[in-house]
């Protein structure tokens, strides 16, 4: 892509892209701390990933203030409009996915005893998955890679059927009254909100097409 | 968005196949028109169309020099078209075709066909003066005659013999300035001269004029280059207004302007109507590569 004639206008483009690529990182390391948490039952560390989650919304608040400014100062066209908006609405998505995490961590912090294995390898699977979607997601963001923002998009179908697998599972354990129920409901919860961290990502996803195509509906992308 | 998103999974599930196959047939491919196609992208044809331009070549020169390449495109009754590009790219030499305001250039020959209503404006049969009457044209710099604000409007309709008497005249003159909207800040004064108004007021005044000989379409070359913003946000006003009763054609340096008053945009490269669509497209997701350089300030 070629520069622009102004060169504050790109180095105020560059500035979103790498507040957007802290925030994203932020947010791996918190999802990369939930499998800590969870592997190892690190309360410390669960209270660690509770309070860093303060530092995410500051991250959204300051991506928001840029946009705006930059959308007022500039008063940008095509792409160059599409860019900050994705970068705001980004911006929220990575914020949500922040909320999850520390809502997962608070939820370890709960649990009165260990989760069985399968469960726990579940957990962690459907933290992974979603650690690595976000890492690509990032990278998609800088290069506008469209073709890599549709792999994303179709992979949290696996996050969600480690999700069903897991809740399938949980609900054999609480009939059979193996486990405490209070103990089950949360791992349902923490399985749900690394769900949800999966359909943010796709958000992103979607967010990255539309700022490279200018279309809104990723599922037209013929991705051969 | 957890709504959004089970909608849009179920549209996955359901359509995927079709919205692939449309995808790959309508060639939604992202990707931009290259650099060095120079051909027309976009619609350049409209319904019912006020003027039709076909392959419009113009030469300076005496043929030297080609300012102007094949450019086609139709001007749609009551809609403001806007013609963008970088200098020299030719805008406001095609802007002057539309009048023949090209012939007052010694050394310029236009080609091809421009029709108003279907008659061809260049046939030898046309008269320019009553041409020019009905596609007139409003300039960069405020030109009010050297008259009063009265004789400026009444100059027009006399010449072409719209009017007979005073009260027709006066008349006129009323209606004119009420649709330029100025007739309130010069109702008390119009005998005074059209040079002593503030630009803005100048701007209106020559528009006044313009429309005071019953027009169909009028030609606007930077109308608000030289007007401060609230002059200018009046004369926006009064396109919105205009475009009710004439099709307007203007051409302006000004991106924000052309995305807030036109309907349609054109882009000019070196002679050259690269693109041409509706503003929303051309300002959002342009689809040649030009096009998207020169609306994001990537031209260089």
């Amino acid at each position: 892509m070629q520069a622009h004639i102004v060169k504050s206008f790109d180095m105020e483009i560059q500035g979103l892209k790498d507040r957007i690529t802290q925030m994203a990182t932020a947010c791996e390391s918190q999802i990369e701390g939930v499998t800590q948490v969870f592997s190892q039952m690190d309360i410390s560390l669960a209270r660690d990933i509770i309070k860093a989650d303060e530092r995410i919304n500051r991250f959204q608040r300051e991506i928001e203030q840029e946009a705006v400014q930059f959308l007022a100062r500039r008063q940008p066209m095509a792409m160059d409009l599409r860019l900050p908006l994705s970068a705001i609405k980004i911006a929220s998505e990575l914020e949500r996915i922040g909320d999850y995490t520390a809502n997962v961590a608070k939820r370890v912090i709960k649990l009165s005893q260990k989760p069985v294995p399968e469960q726990a390898e579940r957990i962690i699977k459907m933290a992974d998955i979603s650690r690595t979607m976000l890492h690509d997601a990032v990278n998609a963001f800088l290069k506008l890679d469209v073709q890599k923002a549709v792999v994303i998009w179709k992979k949290d179908d696996e996050i969600d059927n480690h999700f069903s697998r897991l809740v399938e599972m949980l609900r054999n354990q609480m009939q059979d009254q193996t486990h405490p129920i209070e103990d089950c409901t949360q791992m349902i919860f923490m399985g749900r909100c690394l769900e949800r961290i999966g359909d943010h990502i796709t958000n992103i996803a979607e967010n990255i097409y539309y700022t490279a195509t200018g279309q809104t509906y990723i599922s037209q992308f013929n991705s051969q | 968005m957890e709504h959004q998103h089970a909608a849009i999974t179920s549209d996955r599930d359901a359509t995927e196949e079709t919205m692939s196959q449309n995808f790959a047939t309508k060639n939604l491919k992202p990707g931009l028109v290259p650099k060095e196609n120079r051909e027309t992208v976009g619609e350049k044809r409209v319904e019912n169309p006020r003027m039709r331009c076909e392959n419009v070549d113009v030469y300076y020169n005496e043929g030297e020099k080609k300012a102007i390449n094949g450019v086609s495109l139709d001007i749609g009754s009551n809609e403001v078209i806007a013609m963008i590009g970088p200098s020299g790219c030719g805008k406001s030499t095609f802007l002057r075709c539309l009048n023949r305001m090209n012939d007052t250039i010694e050394g310029c020959r236009v080609e091809g066909e421009i029709t108003l209503d279907g008659k061809n404006i260049y046939d030898k049969d046309v008269d320019v003066v009553p041409l020019r009457a009905m596609v007139g044209m409003v300039f960069q710099k405020p030109n009010p005659f050297p008259k009063s604000i009265y004789d400026n409007v009444v100059y027009g309709p006399k010449i072409h013999g719209l009017v007979q008497n005073r009260a027709e005249s006066d008349e006129l003159v009323e209606k004119s300035l009420i649709r330029a909207g100025l007739w309130e800040e010069v109702k008390d004064r119009l005998d005074q001269p059209g040079t002593g108004l503030s630009g803005g007021q100048q701007q209106r005044l020559c528009i006044a004029r313009t429309i005071a000989v019953n027009p169909e379409v009028i030609l606007m070359d930077e109308p608000c280059s030289a007007l401060d913003p609230i002059a200018t946000a009046i004369i926006e006003d009064l396109i919105d207004e205009l475009r009710q009763e004439y099709s307007i054609a203007i051409v302006t340096h000004s991106m924000q302007q052309a995305s807030r008053v036109s309907q349609r945009t054109a882009y000019f490269h070196l002679g050259d109507l690269i693109e041409i669509g509706p503003t929303e497209q051309i300002f959002l997701n342009p689809l040649h590569q030009l096009t998207q350089d020169y609306i994001t300030g990537r031209f260089g």
